[in-house]
């Protein structure tokens, strides 16, 4: 494979060709990329999938790059952002550390509160020490990405199967479809579990193939959608262009990420779930030598299978949320490996420790739309309330992992649906009294089936 | 013996938690402000489940039942790229 040369904090290394940064440097041996903020604790790769936040560098002067979410490219320049002088000798670490055992947790606004002139010292001292680092002269910056504009009746958030569904039903529909995905094609997770084999079967393998998509919707890949605003207008970023997108309704489709596991010492880098290891996998074809994998939702054999399938030694070890959350399961690290020691006293090591623990519902999109997300006792998730239609919100509707159903089929079923119920919406007439939104769950619309294409 | 971290991006430990709780923190609003859990750089994707997880364990009353409205922008971005946006006018 061909091999990317790059820069991190001044040292040239190689990457492989279809790396992400984050895996680049793994490949490099480099396991801490930068310092946490506050109590300078090592940070790294997390999770994977983009949504710890663990991983973030300056890139080409870019700050708060996802670094494992973003390809690498030639002669990239890769910075840590907080540490001083680099990750692995941090010197600032050592005095906060002190600083916290002396003040507290409360040392930033406990210390020097009297007088007036040396709280003014100690808040310049404080904005100096804190953030995450510094920018880089403007001039030295890049530019900002050009906007395009867009606008499309029905906007499909998330390109796996729920989101394809309903993007295929709306186009059948006759509505004009734009469909935004993070990765670089669509399928999401039904394709990337594809390509380690056979799907899973806690998540229903499919038996139809997938709906090929007509060239009328437009697909946005490699692109993230920041923000979906009241006037029924969006936000998303690729690598090459900004896109402002005006919309009538949308269908958020965004799956699911997997549930996190914090047991004491689990923030140092490569304590994440399963799944991330397997999408890097799949992705860039990079697996560690050896793994602990912490079984909290008794899946663990089927992920243990499936990793050493690829090469990978595993300890597998069952493990609940409670030995976690109370300390009975605490990380062990030791100089370039990764230790767990269990409730019974028993220590284990390995390149990286992850856990399968099953999934949780991404409903920050439902919820930035206007709708609810309410704790479920039995699932023990936040999941979204939502009408029999699939709607979350007014001009909102919502199918696939983000409702909290895990399957891939109900994932179509419902995707399908959610688009022709989105069209639906869309045809009524404004001055028409609309169905109900979940607030006010009136009776259901007069629309057709979903799946009749 | 290393901390419970439940937060990435400002470093909040449990025992941090328990404080603000002790200190008389009314609600997890206040938690929330004071130790600045989820309103980090992940935006409490990666640290709310297991907070919340946390708190019902042990300080039940504290746990949202409803998780909180999500505010735009879901991923870091520059200002200087969000002030270059088309308005409502511009539309096609």
């Amino acid at each position: 494979m061909e091999e990317i040369p790059f820069r991190y904090n001044g040292r040239r290394l190689k990457g492989l060709q279809g790396d992400t940064i984050a895996i680049a440097l793994l490949r490099n041996g480099i396991r801490v990329f930068d310092r946490s903020v506050k109590r300078r604790m090592k940070r790294g790769v997390s999770c994977l999938e983009g949504y710890c936040m663990s991983c973030l560098l300056e890139v080409n002067g870019q700050p708060d790059v996802i670094t494992c979410r973003t390809p690498l490219r030639l002669g990239m320049d890769i910075r840590s952002q907080v540490a001083i002088p680099s990750p692995k000798v941090d010197i600032r670490a050592p005095i906060q550390v002190a600083a916290f055992k002396i003040a507290g947790p409360e040392l930033y606004y406990r210390l020097f509160t009297k007088p007036a002139w040396a709280s003014e010292l100690w808040m310049r001292f404080l904005a100096r020490m804190a953030g995450r680092g510094r920018l880089a002269a403007p001039h030295a910056q890049p530019d900002p990405l050009p906007f395009q504009t867009c606008r499309v009746d029905v906007l499909v958030v998330g390109g796996g199967l729920a989101g394809i569904a309903s993007a295929d039903e709306a186009n059948h529909r006759g509505a004009n479809v734009m469909i935004i995905d993070r990765n670089d094609r669509l399928g999401g997770a039904y394709t990337r579990w594809q390509a380690l084999g056979d799907v899973p079967e806690l998540l229903e393998p499919l038996t139809e193939p997938l709906p090929q998509l007509s060239p009328d919707v437009q697909v946005l890949n490699n692109a993230t959608l920041l923000a979906l605003y009241e006037d029924k207008t969006a936000l998303a970023l690729s690598e090459q262009s900004a896109y402002r997108i005006f919309y009538d309704v949308a269908v958020i489709a965004t799956g699911s990420y997997p549930r996190v596991v914090s047991f004491p010492g689990s923030d140092a880098p490569l304590h994440l779930p399963v799944q991330g290891l397997l999408r890097a996998a799949v992705e860039t074809s990079w697996v560690p030598r050896s793994a602990i994998l912490l079984d909290v939702d008794s899946y663990g054999t089927l992920w243990k299978s499936t990793l050493e399938s690829l090469g990978t030694t595993v300890h597998m070890e069952k493990v609940t949320v409670e030995d976690c959350l109370t300390g009975q399961v605490q990380a062990r690290n030791g100089s370039g490996r990764k230790g767990i020691q269990l409730a019974s006293g028993k220590r284990l090591y390995a390149e990286v420790v992850c856990w399968s623990a099953g999934w949780y519902p991404r409903t920050e999109l439902i919820r930035m739309a206007g709708g609810k997300a309410v704790y479920q006792k039995d699932s023990d998730q936040f999941l979204p309330v939502l009408t029999e239609q699939f709607q979350v919100a007014p001009d909102t509707f919502a199918a696939g992992g983000c409702t909290g159903t895990t399957g891939f089929r109900s994932a179509l079923e419902h995707g399908r649906q959610a688009g022709a119920r989105a069209v639906a919406w869309l045809r009524i007439d404004a001055n028409q009294e609309r169905p109900g939104t979940p607030d006010e769950q009136l009776e259901s619309p007069p629309t057709s089936q979903g799946g009749d294409s | 013996m290393s901390q419970l971290i439940l937060c990435h991006c400002w470093d909040v430990t449990t025992s941090e938690i328990e404080q603000v709780i002790a200190d008389g923190a009314p609600d997890i609003e206040w938690i929330k402000r004071h130790t600045g859990i989820s309103t980090g750089s992940c935006q409490g994707r990666w640290c709310l489940q297991q907070t919340l997880a946390w708190l019902r364990k042990h300080y039940p009353e504290y746990a949202w039942e409803q998780l909180p409205t999500a505010r735009p922008p879901l991923y870091p971005v520059r200002v200087w790229q969000l002030a270059g946006a088309p308005l409502e006018d511009e539309q096609p």
